[in-house]
């Protein structure tokens, strides 16, 4: 019997793989799939525990959160190309002219 | 209430965002350049006219009436803290448009995408000082933050500006990361044995009074909306982004950027911690800790700086600071304390919003074609080369020092008030120690200007000085002065919170 | 599980619409393949990899367009998605407000819609860059040069060893396609 709780274990464990992703990784493009992963156990979450109130709130809030990562993904990209047509690259340690 | 009603309450917004929407259209279909040049000019500073009277329309009903209601099913509330916040942000809006023009054709960026960027964060901001609701909070976070990305990114062409946007971006998206988590956590944390959960900021808060000790849950989750929330007010140490972000995109960006950005963090911080007041014991110590940690790093990190948009990114931490003072004021069960440490971070947002926007408009109005003022240096022996621009920039660092006859001395006045009021003593020697420090970085500029002979002693031309750019200085210069030696004459944000739906 | 008749039956329709649903697909191929004339070159009998050149380095650089097109459409698809919940509450509305709800859903897809016509004006999903107008705002020069290798995130620093384009493969539209693929898989040999 998988009940609530497991959802939100599941979410737990899903948040701290993608924080833990953000502050590992130097590929901006995997960086935001990290984030999206912290954004997905987010969902999750809300999901389960709409369900479990038996309540329709938890999947709406769903779907704005949803239609705000499609928004920040449309933005990331374009800035991501922009900073490769000058640079050439993407590595997050090349892209750092300021500092302290 | 019907629907009319409905979308009546929100009527500022509203207009924002058509004139946004109007702007884009616009400035995409028509192929004259000179006529979009001054119709997206000039339709975005009508239609932020516009939303500035019908905000004070409302404002003035609101002030009769004392009557604050919700809408949309009590996912927004309009009461006089939430209108307020909307005239200071138009406010803000209105400079920030008219700095841009002349300063983003020097730069070769003037798109009309800039001004609707700029209409539809402030609507984010706007509708993040109305949320009631943490997933309206949610929602009004991110149009106010994704369109501040595009924004900080928009030399698009210049390895800093992109470097810029995507700092912010990926932190950004990081913060609100938290910030969703925090919300889903407070949905479940929230819950009873007969109740479901709930985002909505008014039952939290009755449910609260009723059912005073926070669940395990509930607590992780306020712990995380904090962090999400604190990224995007820059407070230490989730600043790492500010000075960064600020040096990186262009001027006028950055002048609107740290002034609405931030009036819109601070409104939700504000409606956050008014509905959690009723277990004020257990996050309240974090939030002075924030407090003081944001005022001595801001502060201290400022005084090392030699690039002035860098030091001024600092020294927003700072003011981020002290505007957390008074959140942590207005937490406290003490009606009077809660209703003076609003109004006083009203006035204060009012009184920052208009330095910021004066200073970074100095610095615009400094920057000549194809190169920004950058260092402190740049500003050596001003006041012989440029006496407005010099003792323009003289009374706005003394406001932002806190030094009387200004808006900033009144504010930080009126915070440190509040905070007395509330008990909180040892908050207010802290506060004002910080601000001593600040004033060494603020002088530091005065003396660089006032006291040093200039490089070259011709006077410069400057290519940015339009009347634009002028006329928002000297709006900034008179508001400063003005409410400085007279606050009293902007009673309406002083009693800003007498009709705020929450109770302490 | 206990269930009676009335609960399968509901899920005749849902039955129906996947047997029809594979019965048109499954026309549609057999139809094309009997119906259609066939000329095979050695260009169309290539693999069919979304335009690209199915052989070569697969670290090919490919117009910027495609992110483009893929970003635009992310934006748009997720949008419908609100389509959903507004179609469940309409249907439990009385007439007069049966209006309402559905003035709510113009103004939405007129919002989208907006999107959509700056978009076009914007000339965004034009493809052919020739036809772009030159300087309708300024775009610097040496974003339109030609470009050193790529570099991903995923190395430490340093450029990519990547296969050197010999000189005496043709551009895009200097010969046919099946010359330049004949070049570049005589190139890889």
């Amino acid at each position: 019997m998988i009940t609530t709780e497991h959802y939100l274990v599941l979410s737990a464990i899903l948040f701290t793989v993608g924080t833990i992703g953000v502050l590992v990784k130097r590929n901006p493009i995997v960086i935001f799939m990290c984030i999206e992963l912290m954004l997905n156990a987010a969902n999750l979450t809300l999901v389960a525990l709409g369900r479990h109130f038996g309540q329709v709130n938890g999947q709406m809030y769903v779907i704005f959160a949803l239609a705000v990562a499609a928004a920040e993904v449309s933005v990331g990209l374009g800035i991501i190309v922009a900073i490769f047509r000058t640079k050439e690259t993407i590595n997050i340690d090349e892209v750092n002219l300021m500092k302290f | 209430m019907n629907y009319a009603a409905n979308l009546m309450s929100i009527m500022p917004v509203l207009i924002v965002l058509a004139t946004g929407m109007i702007v884009l259209l616009g400035d995409a279909c028509s192929a004259q350049w000179r006529a979009r040049r001054w119709y997206t000019w000039g339709f975005s500073l009508f239609g932020v006219l516009m939303a500035l009277v019908q905000a004070g329309n409302q404002l003035q009903t609101q002030m009769a009436t004392t009557f604050s209601e919700t809408a949309f099913a009590g996912s927004i509330v309009t009461d006089s803290f939430t209108l307020t916040c909307y005239v200071i942000l138009l406010i803000t809006a209105l400079l920030a448009i008219l700095l841009a023009m002349t300063y983003l054709e020097n730069r070769n960026l003037n798109l009309g995408e800039y001004y609707a960027l700029v209409l539809f964060s402030t609507a984010g901001g706007m509708l993040m000082a109305c949320s009631n609701d943490l997933i309206v909070l949610f929602v009004s976070v991110e149009i106010l933050s994704v369109a501040l990305y595009v924004l900080s990114g928009f030399a698009r062409t210049e390895e800093k500006s992109e470097e810029a946007a995507l700092k912010y971006f990926l932190l950004g998206a990081f913060a609100s990361g938290f910030l969703l988590y925090g919300i889903a956590l407070v949905y479940g944390g929230s819950a009873t044995a007969n109740h479901a959960g709930t985002t909505n900021l008014a039952d939290l808060n009755l449910y609260l009074i009723n059912d005073g000790r926070p669940s395990v849950l509930l607590m992780c989750g306020i712990a995380l909306l904090f962090v999400g929330l604190a990224f995007k007010a820059a407070l230490v140490p989730f600043h790492m982004w500010t000075p960064d972000v600020y040096e990186g995109a262009p001027t006028s960006v950055t002048a609107y950027m740290a002034a609405g950005a931030k009036i819109g963090a601070f409104a939700a911080l504000m409606r956050v911690c008014s509905a959690l007041a009723p277990i004020g014991e257990y996050w309240l110590p974090a939030v002075q800790t924030l407090a003081v940690l944001t005022m001595f790093g801001g502060n201290i990190l400022a005084v090392v700086q030699d690039n002035v948009k860098r030091m001024l990114a600092y020294s927003s931490i700072a003011h981020a600071g002290y505007l957390l003072v008074a959140v942590s004021a207005a937490s406290v069960r003490n009606e009077q304390a809660h209703n003076a440490a609003m109004g006083a971070m009203a006035f204060y947002l009012m009184a920052y919003a208009v330095m910021t926007m004066g200073a970074f408009g100095v610095l615009i109005y400094l920057s000549r074609k194809g190169r920004d003022l950058q260092t402190i240096e740049d500003l050596r022996g001003l006041a012989r080369t440029d006496t407005f621009a010099a003792y323009a920039m003289l009374v706005f660092m003394l406001s932002l020092g806190g030094i009387p006859p200004t808006m900033g001395f009144m504010g930080k006045w009126f915070i440190f008030s509040a905070t007395l009021q509330a008990g909180q003593v040892w908050l207010a020697i802290v506060m004002a120690l910080a601000s001593i420090i600040s004033i060494y970085y603020y002088l530091k500029i005065v003396w660089m200007m006032c006291f040093q002979e200039p490089e070259r002693p011709e006077v410069v031309e400057h290519a940015v000085a339009s009347g634009g750019v002028r006329a928002t200085i000297v709006l900034s210069l008179a508001t400063m002065l003005v409410f400085g030696i007279l606050p009293g004459a902007l009673g309406i944000l002083l009693n800003a919170a007498e009709t705020t739906v929450f109770r302490p | 599980m206990s269930g009676n008749h009335g609960d399968i039956l509901a899920y005749v329709p849902l039955l129906v619409l996947i047997g029809v649903s594979t019965a048109i697909a499954l026309a549609m191929v057999v139809g094309s393949f009997l119906l259609g004339p066939k000329k095979p070159t050695a260009y169309k009998a290539t693999a069919y990899e979304c335009g690209m050149t199915p052989i070569g380095s697969a670290r090919e650089r490919f117009p910027v367009k495609f992110y483009l097109i893929a970003m635009l459409f992310i934006v748009f698809d997720i949008e419908t998605i609100f389509l959903y919940p507004w179609a469940v509450t309409y249907r439990a509305q009385g007439y007069d407000l049966k209006i309402f709800y559905f003035a709510e859903m113009l103004v939405f897809v007129a919002i989208l819609f907006v999107g959509y016509f700056y978009i076009l004006g914007r000339r965004a999903l034009d493809w052919d860059e020739s036809e772009r107008a030159v300087a309708r705002d300024p775009i610097s020069p040496e974003i339109l040069a030609p470009r050193p290798p790529i570099r991903f995130g995923n190395e430490k620093s340093g450029p990519v060893r990547r296969l050197p384009e010999p000189a005496h493969v043709p551009a895009y539209g200097a010969v046919s396609q099946e010359e330049r693929i004949a070049a570049l898989t005589s190139r890889r040999e």
